[in-house]
């Protein structure tokens, strides 16, 4: 059988390229008191985009930043019910928009 | 009618697989590794009705593109062994994320049975799933259970055994937007015409695969037949670029964005109902807001970490003391059967001195591993790795380093080797080789018993602090020592960190006994086959070649004419011992080194523990017994080893302490040498491991002592 999907509804901004320039996108790792946010761009290594997009976070994705360090540059955000915690390094390699 | 099943538990990380795989399986399970790796294969064997099944735990997983061992092994095992039922768990508290695994099964074509676990915790969460709903829209039985208390798993396996008894099993074909599908539909007729891969995977599957850029298949294909591999490589590449230019995205990403948005159409096909807002902060958000806040989290780990000693130093005491009296008795059966001569001298010092030297602190190890299982289940473990993280990584490590070093004894009580070979996740060569030499320096469940004996013979009054500050002091030097070798012979840059934390758990009782069970076994088959070998060998090289013939006549001589005085008699019987050991191949060896070790205090006795140590960390103490022992006048009647190196003129606190630092950081055990050597694939590190945790720990070792003397 086939399944038809598209991801419809989800709008993600790295959808467009083009429309990643227009908008205002910051970094996860200066993200942590927002609230939602959505994926625009990762940027890094291809294994780790692959690894991050298994795990749900890939452009188009909403994530919910959870830091209960407030201000830590690690940063724990929750995607598809789930809670992911990631250092600096990553935090500052997904860049986001306010969802 | 063939009534045997073999079933695969497959599913995400921390979705339950291991419980439901007790609950099965109960204590009739077998702990070891998949070939040629070293991730842990559990297999056991439960009868449902009148069929009887083989149960394999699979490594938990977030898909089956080789992005980690545990995804390679998990997947090799699939398609190799071919189950005749893969029962995926999946968490119904976090059912889109694992649903995007449930979804690979189903492009694999595998035998599935989806059990929903956690029903419970989600209905708790107000959420409702639509289990039926489910099943129709996957084309797959869903059967809703509660791993902890078994509730639903006959359901389960009957639908499982219904599963296996299929024929034919349909594979799932979700769409990937126009670009990848029309890459599908000019790879699939490709790898048809050339069977590549045949028989092993779909070529759907192995289409995605490669456009995933799965570096396993892709050098599969490439070994079977290189011109169709660079053909499709290339037209792989070519998708690669579009897909950059115009989405500024991987294919992978595009194909997770499909899988994950057929996910979300299938659960918004009324399967699941909320009753809250999803938004809202649970029991688990609410405890993580303190327990891995900045300052209070680090507080409050350091606070657990010394609770779980008290808890393990305090509560088995008891057992410790029943279990050396019990080898007391032993010995003094023993001496009361036997006659005098080499066999009574094996048995008693060589084999129940040395096997209860260790097995009397079985109850110590097994206290600390049910502490440690405690930590693992309820979720715990995983906060402190994220805590870590900031830490290792200014050491040069990798936040997964922390498993690694907390399985080696990083909260004591592990091993080194699995130690060493859980450092095989961690993908960065520099890291993990760093990993790999910094994790023997931890206080594994070997030392432990050496710490202990020593610490209650010297600081009776402070046992907990000093072994508090052991375990603080095996971190310390090891993240310094790690961020040297990362400033010198391992310079290279830092990786990526991402973990998920699971939700916090009541650990169950029944999962909790059997973690510990395990991991103490698996230290008491050590002790009781190689240890007891090694105490044997240690007693033989330290029995033998004896006196020569002419030094026994001279104290033959001596005690004829010393006969009427027994005080005199005791003393010559010392002298004589003492000599005999001397002379002995461990004696020379011990001897031969003293003027070097004589500077960290150690004397020739000190010496022969010490190199029994490299045999394996726990015949330190067997070793140190038979040597005290030996040299006694009635080794049945010695007095403990505690007591006798307390009272040993040779020992002081400056000699205790610099004797903790250097077994603590010595050279790691030979079957930890060994797997450094197998895991970094040269022997030139696992000499280089040797060398250099020896100066450490002589350098500390050393300093230590003249301190001690000097201060008197």
């Amino acid at each position: 059988m086939f399944y038809c999907l598209f991801g419809k509804g989800r709008g993600g901004c790295g959808r467009k390229k083009m429309r990643s320039s227009s908008i205002e996108m910051r970094p996860l790792s200066e993200c942590c008191g927002c609230r939602r946010v959505r994926v625009c761009k990762i940027l890094g290594d291809r294994s780790i985009c692959g690894r991050m997009a298994s795990l749900g976070v890939l452009p188009g994705a909403v994530l919910e930043p959870f830091c209960p360090s407030q201000g830590r540059r690690h940063c724990v955000v929750k995607v598809n019910g789930g809670t992911l915690s990631l250092d600096e390094l990553t935090a500052a390699n997904i860049f986001v928009e306010p969802a | 009618m063939n009534t045997s099943i073999h079933l695969a538990l497959a599913g995400n990380p921390n979705a339950g697989k291991t419980t439901l795989f007790n609950q099965l399986t109960g204590a009739r399970q077998h702990v070891g590794n998949y070939p040629g790796v070293t991730v842990e294969k559990k297999e056991g064997f439960f009868s449902h009705k009148e069929w009887k099944v083989k149960v394999v735990d699979l490594p938990g997983t977030y898909s089956l593109t080789a992005y980690s061992v545990e995804e390679l092994v998990a997947r090799d095992y699939l398609v190799n062994e071919k189950p005749d039922v893969v029962v995926n768990i999946v968490d119904a508290v976090n059912l889109e994320r694992n649903l995007y695994l449930t979804c690979q099964f189903l492009e694999l074509g595998v035998p599935l049975v989806i059990a929903l676990n956690m029903i419970d915790a989600a209905e708790k969460r107000g959420i409702t799933i639509d289990a039926t709903e489910l099943s129709r829209l996957l084309g797959v039985p869903v059967v809703p259970i509660i791993a902890r208390t078994g509730r639903g798993v006959t359901e389960l396996l009957d639908a499982a055994v219904a599963v296996s008894r299929e024929q034919e099993q349909q594979q799932a074909l979700l769409r990937y937007g126009s670009d990848i599908d029309n890459a599908l539909r000019y790879f699939i007729p490709l790898i048809q015409e050339n069977s590549l891969l045949a028989g092993i995977f779909p070529p759907r599957w192995i289409a995605l695969k490669i456009l995933e850029n799965d570096e396993q298949i892709i050098s599969r294909i490439m070994q079977a037949d290189p011109v169709t591999g660079q053909q499709l490589l290339s037209r792989s590449e070519n998708v690669t670029q579009h897909l950059r230019s115009t989405l500024d995205a991987y294919p992978e990403a595009v194909i997770a964005d499909h899988r994950y948005g057929f996910i979300k159409s299938i659960l918004r096909q009324g399967v699941v109902a909320r009753a809250f807002n999803e938004d809202r902060l649970y029991a688990s958000d609410k405890i993580d807001k303190v327990v891995t806040h900045r300052l209070l989290g680090p507080l409050l780990m350091a606070a657990i970490l010394f609770g779980l000693y008290s808890f393990t130093f305090g509560w088995s005491a008891f057992l410790v003391d029943w279990l050396s009296l019990l080898f007391d008795a032993f010995g003094r059966v023993a001496d009361a059967a036997l006659p005098d001569g080499p066999i009574k001298s094996m048995l008693i010092a060589g084999v129940i001195n040395g096997a209860g030297g260790v097995l009397g602190f079985v109850p110590i190890i097994m206290f600390m591993f049910f502490g440690i299982a405690v930590l693992e289940d309820s979720g715990y473990l995983a906060r402190a790795a994220f805590m870590m993280d900031r830490i290792f990584h200014f050491f040069g490590l990798h936040g997964s380093s922390v498993m690694p070093f907390i399985v080696s004894g990083g909260i004591a009580g592990g091993c080194a080797v699995p130690g060493v070979f859980a450092a095989r996740t961690l993908r960065s060569p520099k890291e993990r080789m760093a990993t790999l030499l910094t994790v023997p320096f931890m206080n594994c469940g070997a030392k432990l018993p050496v710490l202990t004996l020593i610490i209650a013979a010297f600081f009776t009054n402070h046992q907990t602090e000093y072994m508090f500050a052991a375990t603080l002091l095996t971190w310390l030097v090891a993240l310094l020592a790690a961020k040297f070798l990362r400033l010198t012979v391992l310079r290279g840059e830092s990786t990526p960190f991402v973990m998920e934390l699971p939700p916090y758990r009541f650990p169950t009782i029944r999962g909790l006994l059997i973690h510990t069970w395990e991991r103490t076994w698996q230290y008491m088959k050590k002790a009781g086959t190689v240890i007891l070998g090694i105490s044997i060998l240690l007693w033989a090289m330290m029995t033998y070649p004896g006196l020569p013939a002419n030094q026994a006549e001279d104290f033959a001589a001596m005690r004829v004419r010393a006969a009427a005085s027994p005080e005199q008699l005791e003393q010559i019987s010392q002298q004589e011992a003492e000599a005999g050991l001397r002379n002995s191949i461990a004696g020379r060896i011990g001897l031969a080194i003293e003027p070097l070790s004589q500077y960290a205090g150690f004397d020739w006795r000190t010496n022969i523990a010490l190199l029994g140590g490299f045999a394996a960390k726990e015949v330190i103490i067997s070793t140190l017994g038979t040597a005290y022992s030996l040299g006694e006048t009635d080794p049945e009647n010695a007095a403990p080893l505690k007591e006798r190196l307390a009272s040993d003129p040779h020992w002081n606190r400056a000699t205790a302490l610099a004797f903790l630092i250097f077994v603590m950081f010595y050279a790691p055990c030979f079957v930890t040498v060994v797997a450094i050597a197998k895991e970094s694939g040269s022997w030139k590190w696992a000499a280089f491991s040797i060398a250099f945790n020896t100066s450490v720990a002589s350098l500390l070792a050393v300093t230590i002592f003249q301190i001690g003397l000097l201060l008197g």
